[in-house]
């Protein structure tokens, strides 16, 4: 009896390591599907409205080949973590990865992905009515490596964008803002009435992208025409002012905001105007959601020389460690074709594909009042730099922007510095 | 106890009392936005009183399969919890009531174990965690989370630890009682509040871990953290979603706190009952 | 087999406790001379001690082995590299290459004094309001004292997602009820989370909430070791509130005070998800920890070797600043 309390606590600690280790095996539900296929594909994305609307495509997949997909949606902030760490390790966790044009050199050059040229010619998986020269060019080449092999899917583009409430707008006497001076104007006019323009200013991504967006609308770029980063030019430093003087007359808080605080402060009837990104529109105009829905008014975000957008899209590509690179590739063809598309599009309208085939369908028109200007926006359009650097270039600018914007710091120095500390690595 | 007027008791409660506020509003303020429609919730003054809905609880359970997250956290979170109690107090007394060389040694170890930024152990985790075959299982979880809690767990014990009169120790040796005995006998209920304190630390540390949740595991194997975190991501927040999986998340383990807490003050409990 | 303690357990305790009293009181004048006293008449005795004591330390040897100290020991190695996740074969040895360039972002510098800054003042304040808060919980009747430090603890049980989440919520200028109050008592032009020089600030104050109770449920814990004879001695004597506190409760309690700091200030210094979720680190860098930074370089940009030489850093600043504490506690032992 002595001895054996020692024991019983020891044996205490064993048996709750022991369980420790049992819970481990795997908590495996068996494939759901009653269908005969063995084979289950697993597809990595971020979570949100999009993943719920493309749910219900995957289950009807399922019931239509037999073949079981698992949909692993997660925290978007957590998404590129989990893949590069499954893909650098040869997991083969993930048959199909949803991945930006931003992620895509460094997938690509790490030989994490899977060239899809020979597949894609193979009507066998990708079905009849395939038709590549249906896609936006632009899409397809932004997917294709250096080397010239695809690979990924171009399947969903978004663009930031201009969105007024028409009524306010016409009730102050404005027409639709088109060039830096309109909107300087209005949303001056509406700063007076103690609200403003909402505008997604956060330190982050957002800030760049609109950034981007605004430059190829003043017709110049990060780089000069030899490639070389030349964020110095007269026309840099303008465009960066004119954010510096449209903050200015910007909604309060909106130098923390990221895109779906803008949103919802259009949504919810805060802010008369305001930039946000085409991929969060849908909650705009649902009515259950929404308090302005159908009183909005779209435009391709304000420019001093031409109209012009930011072509921001996410494609499927194959891991190279998939154990089903076929099957997946299949499933990848056939969510990215005609069909499939447009019922992505009826569920989700803020959905937009890169078949030109569907770009002037009327049917999806019809719910997605910002189709025109986001193709007018398209066709201008610029993607955000894609070189190795880019993201510390991007990550530079974020935090220099967000100092011009809050702490009034001059335009001309901050390129400046980021000028000097990034020049070097371009 | 003296029924006087005491300005020091009304400064007493007056603080009490501020304090409860401060704690109690943010939460209540995401308990509202769980029973609120998203228009109700995006006002620009806040809304007391409006007409409380159950949808967002009903589309939380519907969209993400929280019986299996539930499951999941409760397995991962009493597990780790238990195994780093027993392994971190039997440690900690190891390290401070035997005449060990280098116990001072080992223990600055698990201290610095605490100091290594999570960041820079993401990746050789998940490797290793991979190539042990658990990865995709609870067992990643697990062991992080025992191995994330166990300086903090041996070092609060330690400190209970050295608290304890080595004569009570002594007492029990001299009667015959081996080193556990006198462990259990002696020095478990006195250290019991500290091991309460441990106990809830531990688990709502577990509960709500998130990165190694979803780093370490797949679908079958999400914890609760993940499913909130698949309704703030930051592409869109749904407020009324995040809320509800919030609200359903936290009363577990508030209400498991507030049962443990209660051997917190154990100690003091019977002194002034009986003193 | 027995899962638990004794049932006797609950009564013997009673007289053991009250023996702990009288004998804190001779303890505290001569601390622990007597604490190695313990007999050790037979060596196989102190044999058998030796072994269980490893018996003991094993499991917890382990752990921290597997999952702390080898991905630390990865992590010094791959500092020295120029190193990319995916990129294993093209790594370059560059020496302290990685940590010449932490030296020299002015980014890196910023983010180390923001971690450090953060950390002072969030310390100060835990410490200061949760050991008050449960002194003050001490002086209740028990059953009172259970139900607020019930309510108290709340906030850190749950996710810091949700407690970003909200407080971003509260700090909105549009929708948030911290304006709503700072408008009615006229303080409406309050920077918060969109000034460089409060947001900082303002994370703090989300820290506060979320970490005081931590303190108040371990220094609950530490304040009942602290004999109740002992203040009604010193109330006998007419001594102040402010006085037992800094004569009585104060000195016992250091030791649990010590791993307060040590634990919370540690978990301090590696403040990760709420400013991911509050600010993301903005505006202007005003609110970069060193984990956000690391974890910039690690997933944004793919610099997992610099990432690595900026978390060495962090350790060896947690080291530095934390290291007279630990060096101070072990003498404590050794006295």
């Amino acid at each position: 009896m002595r001895r054996t309390r020692g024991s019983v606590a020891i044996g205490l600690a064993v048996v709750a390591s022991l369980a420790a280790l049992t819970a481990c095996s795997p908590g495996g539900s068996a494939p759901s599907s009653g269908a005969s296929s063995d084979v289950t594909l697993t597809v990595s994305r971020w979570s949100g409205p999009q993943a719920d609307a493309q749910q219900k495509l995957l289950d009807e997949y399922s019931k239509q080949t037999g073949v079981t997909v698992k949909m692993d949606a997660i925290d978007y902030g957590q998404l590129k973590q989990k893949q590069t760490l499954n893909m650098s390790t040869k997991t083969g966790q993930y048959d199909l990865v949803y991945v930006p044009e931003a992620w895509f050199g460094e997938y690509s050059q790490a030989g994490y992905l899977t060239p899809l040229d020979d597949m894609v010619k193979d009507t066998s998986l990708t079905g009849a009515d395939w038709n590549q020269s249906d896609f936006e060019k632009s899409g397809l080449d932004v997917y294709t490596t250096a080397a010239g092999s695809l690979q990924a899917l171009p399947y969903f583009a978004q663009t930031p964008l201009l969105v007024y409430d028409k009524d306010k707008l016409k009730a102050a006497g404005f027409d639709e803002p088109k060039t830096w001076d309109d909107v300087l104007k209005v949303a001056a006019y509406f700063k007076d009435q103690g609200s403003g323009i909402a505008l997604p200013f956060k330190q982050g991504s957002a800030i760049t992208n609109v950034m981007a967006a605004l430059l190829a609308g003043n017709n110049t770029d990060f780089f000069d025409a030899s490639g070389k980063l030349d964020l110095t030019s007269p026309a840099v430093v303008q465009t960066v002012q004119f954010m510096q003087a449209l903050s200015k007359d910007s909604l309060a808080g909106s130098n923390g905001w990221h895109w779906d605080e803008v949103n919802k402060a259009l949504q919810f009837g805060q802010a008369p105007i305001g930039i946000s990104s085409s991929g969060l529109f849908t909650a705009l105009e649902d009515p259950n959601q929404s308090n302005v829905s159908g009183k909005l008014g779209y435009a391709p975000l304000p420019y001093a020389q031409a109209p012009a957008g930011l072509l921001q899209t996410w494609a499927w590509a194959v891991p190279a460690d998939s154990k089903n690179q076929q099957e997946a590739f299949k499933l990848a063809a056939w969510l990215d074709g005609k069909q499939a598309l447009t019922e992505m599009s009826q569920a989700d309208p803020s959905f937009i594909s890169f078949r030109t085939s569907l770009a002037a369908d009327p049917a999806l028109a019809k719910n997605a009042p910002w189709l025109a200007a986001a193709n007018e926006a398209f066709k201008n359009g610029v993607t955000l730099p894609l070189q190795p650097a880019a993201p510390e270039l991007l990550d530079a600018l974020a935090t220099g922007l967000s100092g011009v914007v809050t702490n009034g710091d001059d335009p001309a120095t901050m390129l400046q510095s980021v000028q000097n500390t990034e020049a070097s690595k371009f | 106890m003296k029924k006087k007027f005491r300005p020091g008791a009304i400064a007493k409660w007056a603080v009490l009392i501020i304090f409860t506020f401060w704690t109690v509003v943010p939460i209540a303020i995401i308990i509202m936005n769980s029973f609120k429609k998203a228009k109700d919730i995006f006002t620009s003054s806040p809304t007391l009183f409006f007409t409380p809905t159950l949808d967002n609880y009903v589309n939380a359970f519907t969209k993400a399969d929280f019986g299996l997250y539930y499951l999941n956290s409760t397995i991962v979170a009493f597990v780790s919890t238990a195994v780093v109690i027993i392994v971190g107090t039997f440690a900690a007394y190891a390290l401070t009531s035997f005449q060990m060389k280098g116990a001072n040694t080992i223990a600055g170890g698990f201290l610095v174990a605490k100091l290594v930024p999570v960041i820079s152990m993401l990746l050789p985790l998940f490797v290793i965690i991979n190539t042990i075959g658990l990865r995709g299982t609870l067992g990643g979880p697990i062991i992080a989370h025992i191995a994330l809690n166990l300086p903090f767990v041996v070092w609060l014990m330690m400190g209970f630890l050295r608290d304890v009169p080595t004569e009570l120790q002594q007492a029990a040796m001299i009667d015959g009682a081996t080193r556990m005995q006198a462990f259990w006998r002696v020095l478990f209920p006195v250290v019991l509040p500290g091991i309460a304190a441990a106990f809830i630390l531990s688990m709502q540390y577990s509960w709500n871990e998130l990165l190694f949740s979803l780093q370490l595991t797949d679908l079958d194997t999400y914890t609760l953290p993940v499913g909130i975190a698949s309704f703030t991501g930051s592409v869109s927040v749904d407020w009324g979603l995040s809320s509800a999986a919030a609200t359903a998340t936290m009363v577990p383990i508030i209400i498991l706190g507030f049962f443990v807490q209660r051997y917190i003050a154990e100690g003091t409990t019977g002194g002034a009952v009986k003193g | 087999m027995r899962t638990g303690p004794p049932p006797s357990f609950a009564s013997d305790s009673r007289p053991l406790a009250g023996s702990t009293h009288t004998n804190v009181q001779t303890n505290m004048t001569s601390t622990t001379t007597s604490r190695r006293a313990i007999p050790r008449t037979k060596s196989s005795y102190a044999k058998r001690d030796r072994r269980l004591a490893v018996i003991l330390l094993l499991p917890a040897g382990i752990t921290i082995l597997l999952v702390m100290i080898i991905p630390l020991g990865f992590a010094f190695y791959t500092s020295f590299f120029n190193y990319s996740l995916g990129q294993e074969g093209n790594m370059a040895f560059v020496f302290l290459d990685n940590y010449v360039k932490f030296f020299t972002d002015p980014v890196a510098l910023r983010s180390l004094l923001n971690t450090v800054i953060f950390t002072i003042l969030s310390l100060a304040f835990c410490i200061t309001i949760g050991v008050g808060i449960s002194v003050l919980l001490r002086s209740l009747k028990p059953r009172t004292a259970n139900v607020m430090r019930a309510i108290f603890a709340m906030p850190v049980l749950i996710s810091p997602i949700i407690v970003s989440l909200i407080w971003r919520y509260m700090y909105d200028p549009t929708y948030g009820i911290v304006y709503f109050v700072l408008d009615h008592l006229g303080l409406g032009s309050f920077g918060g989370l969109t000034d460089s020089t409060t947001a900082l600030f303002c994370i703090v104050i989300t820290d506060v909430w979320h970490a005081t109770p931590f303190i108040i449920l371990v220094a609950s814990a530490g304040l009942t070791v602290i004999p109740e004879e002992l203040y009604e001695a010193a109330r006998l004597d007419g001594a102040s509130a402010p006085r037992m506190l800094f004569n009585i409760t104060l000195p016992l309690m250091t030791k649990v005070l010590v791993v307060l700091i040590l634990i919370r200030g540690t978990d301090a210094f590696r403040v990760f998800d709420l400013i991911y979720g509050l600010t993301g680190g903005g505006p202007a860098n005003s609110t970069t920890s060193l984990s956000i930074y690391a974890y910039k370089q690690a997933f944004e940009n793919n610099q997992m070797g610099f990432a690595m030489a900026a978390s060495i850093v962090t350790l060896l600043c947690l080291i530095i600043l934390f290291g007279p504490f630990l060096r101070n506690s072990a003498r404590e032992k050794d006295a």
